[in-house]
């Protein structure tokens, strides 16, 4: 069994195992970079998007 | 890993023949062949004895055993850092490995090329039957027959100097790495270090931190907003509105109202008004409020009475100045003629003058000619006493001028003559220099009178030209008998008179104009008013907003993504201990005999391996004796890589079942072991080898004899020597 089978087993909830496969992906592509690479472009997106939120609603104030 | 059995028609494989050409310490094409059960490679360092056994692991397994993946610290790299593979002196590395099992035989083939002439990879495999594969297909080929991943064999088949290295340091948090790296948990190591290096905790805490301040800031808007409501209500409520008044219905009622008045206003003073529109919503109220205040003042200033007082108060104001200037001026004026007035009463006139100097002049023209008619007279005298000195001697006698006796009287009367003539000279001079003295003070009193004159003529005209001026103003010619000042004053009082009438004519005009400007302050009032409820409308409304509740969403997904990543890191350390735990805990019995094996030191009866959670929950390893006790705080460097050696042949043996290769390779084991120590290791190689083929590599002479003496099973020896760039290392086969 891999790490990655390992992991999964250990694994009850569908949005983490999604999750996991996702990482295990990026890290056989680019391997800790690629994981890195991975949660900050899922964080970068939303940060813009939030703070791009938040300027519209500070106007209103 | 699960042990798996052995199973029948399962044979293990062993490496035949390698031939290595362009690959690392070899330009040249070089063939080792592993006819034995034990071979040896032996020879100083850079010979290129590890660059053989890394050629098996790289044919074997390609990029797998390349970068961070690998597990082995040397092979992390990118760019000039990375780990070559093609030698300088050459374009392309080929690795071929002859592979014999006993019922199958393969080779495989590996290339990397840099790219003069082509650039890339290739990977083929020749099977016995004659079927060549390559590229993927060859890969998975490899895979089914070896079934030993790179993790499996680097954790039972390679062992590495680094292996051996890094365990051999005592610093707790690297030991750890290196029995993860050992067990082949490398890939878990590598995953946690990914998520650990990314943003995402900090951003999550970043945009929490982020929305709490919003929150701070709603509540402050709210509340600021709301104190400033209240003080313009009760600000409208001092200017006499109702609290139910304040909104957009009273507003445009007010402004209604407004434009009746500028009307009203016009009629009054007989003025069209210009229309005005009055605001549709509480929104149009500023422009409004604009045109109001423009058309009240342009009627204002077009309203006859005010247009009268506007010119009554700048001519009051022009008088006032005229006044205040011909004052000035006749003040200055005054004082000049007087002052030339006094001149005159005490020097006289200018004729006056003129008459004193011209009487002095002549007065000085007469000691001239005095002085003249000395001269010529005394020159005759002293002539007439020189020719009477001449003619008979002197004879003393008294003299007529002085009574004086002499005795040479015409001598002495011609001396005395001369004493009388300069005396009188003298005194001529004397008495003409101080009427010239005179003379000169006149002159300049004149001068000065001139002055005066001059000055007073000039203050005249000045004075003259402000008269001229009132006249205009006054419009009346004015004679010398005419007091202008006393007139500008009387001129005054009545323009006084006049703006006191015009004043009491336009008080009422002016109450209702400024009536209007009171309600335009109220105006203004009620739409700030309103505004402020309408902001305070929507600052109340914001959480329903869609932009706040997708802000919340996000918040909510980042904080689950942030909750999942922790888990899921979780999860990975409890993975990573419990299979760390399960290979010790299969491997034990083996770890434990080698390592008293080789150690044999009576102080060790039994060698423990326990994982527990260390910082951060990662592994950390705990080595116990049969008392319980830690011994690896104490163990010497010898120790240390015995306890590292037993490990990896622990973990080699145990699961030997589990994979198809059947060799072991040994890349520098002797490290700080003791000659007792090597002899031992030599003993459990021998062990071993009766069910693995051995490849051993190294540098210590002792250890080679050591190999010599005590390996019962047929041994390959080769040395390698003389290694030079362009040529690799000779080898010889002992």
């Amino acid at each position: 069994m891999t790490y990655k089978e390992k992991v999964l087993d250990e694994i009850k909830k569908d949005k983490l195992k999604k999750l996991w496969e996702e990482i295990c992906d990026a890290y056989e592509k680019g391997g800790s970079d690629g994981i890195e690479s991975l949660l900050n472009s899922k964080i970068e997106k939303v940060k813009k998007e939030y703070n791009q939120l938040l300027n519209d609603l500070e106007k209103i104030l | 890993m699960i042990l798996k059995k052995y199973y029948e028609g399962e044979t293990m494989l062993k490496i035949k023949k390698l031939e290595v050409n362009g690959f690392r310490g070899f330009p040249q094409k070089t063939s080792i062949e592993f006819l034995n059960p034990v071979t040896i490679l032996y020879g100083g360092n850079h010979q290129g004895k590890s660059s053989v056994l890394n050629a098996i692991e790289w044919c074997l397994y390609g990029d797998e055993c390349i970068g961070e993946k690998s597990g082995i610290r040397e092979r992390v790299g990118t760019g000039e850092m990375s780990w070559r593979i093609i030698n300088d002196n050459c374009d392309t590395a080929i690795v071929k490995l002859e592979i014999e099992g006993e019922n199958e035989n393969f080779t495989i083939i590996r290339t990397l090329s840099n790219g003069k002439s082509k650039k890339g990879k290739t990977i083929k495999i020749l099977l016995q039957n004659g079927t060549e594969k390559e590229g993927s297909e060859a890969e998975q080929e490899i895979k089914k027959l070896l079934r030993a991943s790179f993790k499996d064999f680097i954790t039972s088949v390679y062992q590495h100097q680094e292996t051996i290295r890094d365990f051999v340091i005592q610093k707790p948090s690297e030991q750890s790495d290196a029995m993860d790296r050992l067990l082949g948990l490398s890939d878990y190591r590598n995953i946690l270090k990914g998520i650990n290096n990314s943003n995402i905790s900090k951003i999550q805490k970043f945009l929490a931190e982020k929305f709490d301040r919003f929150q701070e800031n709603l509540k402050n808007a709210l509340k600021i907003r709301q104190g400033d409501l209240e003080e313009k209500e009760n600000k409208a409520i001092e200017m006499g509105l109702n609290i139910d008044e304040l909104n957009e219905d009273k507003l445009l009622e007010l402004a209604e109202s407004i434009i009746n008045d500028i009307n009203s206003f016009a009629f009054l003073i007989g003025i069209n008004a210009k229309k005005i529109s009055a605001p549709s919503t509480w929104e149009n109220t500023p422009s409004f409020i604009k045109a109001v205040k423009d058309e009240c003042e342009r009627l204002w200033g077009e309203s006859p009475e005010v247009k009268e007082q506007i010119e009554k108060n700048n001519k009051r104001s022009k008088a006032i100045a005229l006044k205040s200037q011909y004052e000035t001026q006749y003040g200055i004026y005054t004082t000049k003629k007087e002052g030339l007035q006094e001149f005159i009463q005490k020097n006289g006139n200018e004729d006056k003058i003129d008459y004193d100097i011209n009487k002095i002049s002549q007065q000085i023209d007469n000691i001239d000619q005095k002085i003249r008619q000395i001269s010529p007279k005394a020159k005759l005298i002293d002539e007439g006493i020189s020719i009477l000195k001449s003619s008979a001697p002197s004879e003393a006698n008294n003299c007529p001028l002085c009574g004086q006796f002499v005795s040479d009287l015409l001598d002495h009367l011609q001396k005395k003559l001369k004493e009388e003539i300069q005396t009188q000279i003298a005194q001529l001079k004397n008495e003409k220099a101080q009427l010239e003295e005179r003379k000169k003070t006149l002159e300049n009193l004149k001068e000065e009178l001139n002055n005066l004159k001059e000055e007073t003529q000039r203050e005249k005209v000045k004075l003259d030209k402000i008269i001229n001026q009132i006249s205009n103003f006054l419009q009346k010619e004015l004679t010398d008998r005419d007091d202008p000042s006393s007139i500008l004053q009387k001129e005054i009082k009545d323009i006084d008179s006049k703006l006191q009438k015009i004043e009491n004519a336009i008080k009422s005009k002016r109450d209702k104009i400024n009536e209007i400007y009171k309600n335009t302050e109220k105006i203004n009032l009620l739409y700030e008013i309103v505004q402020l409820k309408v902001k305070l409308e929507k600052i109340n409304q914001i959480k329903k907003t869609k932009e706040y509740k997708n802000l919340e969403k996000i918040k909510d997904d980042v904080s689950k993504l942030t909750g999942f990543v922790e888990e899921l890191v979780k999860t990975i350390k409890i993975c990573m201990q419990k299979e760390a735990q399960t290979k010790i805990n299969l491997a034990t019995n083996k770890i434990d005999y080698y390592f008293r094996k080789i150690t044999d030191n009576p102080a060790f009866q039994k060698i423990n391996i326990r994982v527990e959670k260390g910082k951060g929950d990662i592994n950390q390893y705990i080595f116990e004796d049969q008392d319980g006790k830690r011994p690896v705080p104490v163990l010497s460097q010898g120790d240390l890589n015995s306890l590292a050696l037993s490990i990896f042949l622990g973990l080699a043996v145990t699961f030997s079942d589990s994979h198809h290769l059947g060799f072991i390779i040994m890349d520098d084991p002797s490290q700080s072991l003791d000659p007792e120590q090597k002899t031992r290791l030599i003993e459990v190689i021998n062990e071993i080898s009766e069910i693995k083929n051995i490849i051993v590599a190294t540098y210590d002479p002792e250890f080679l004899q050591c190999l010599k003496d005590n390996i019962s099973k047929l041994k390959s020896i080769y040395i390698f020597s003389n290694w030079l760039p362009k040529r690799g290392p000779i080898i010889s086969k002992e």
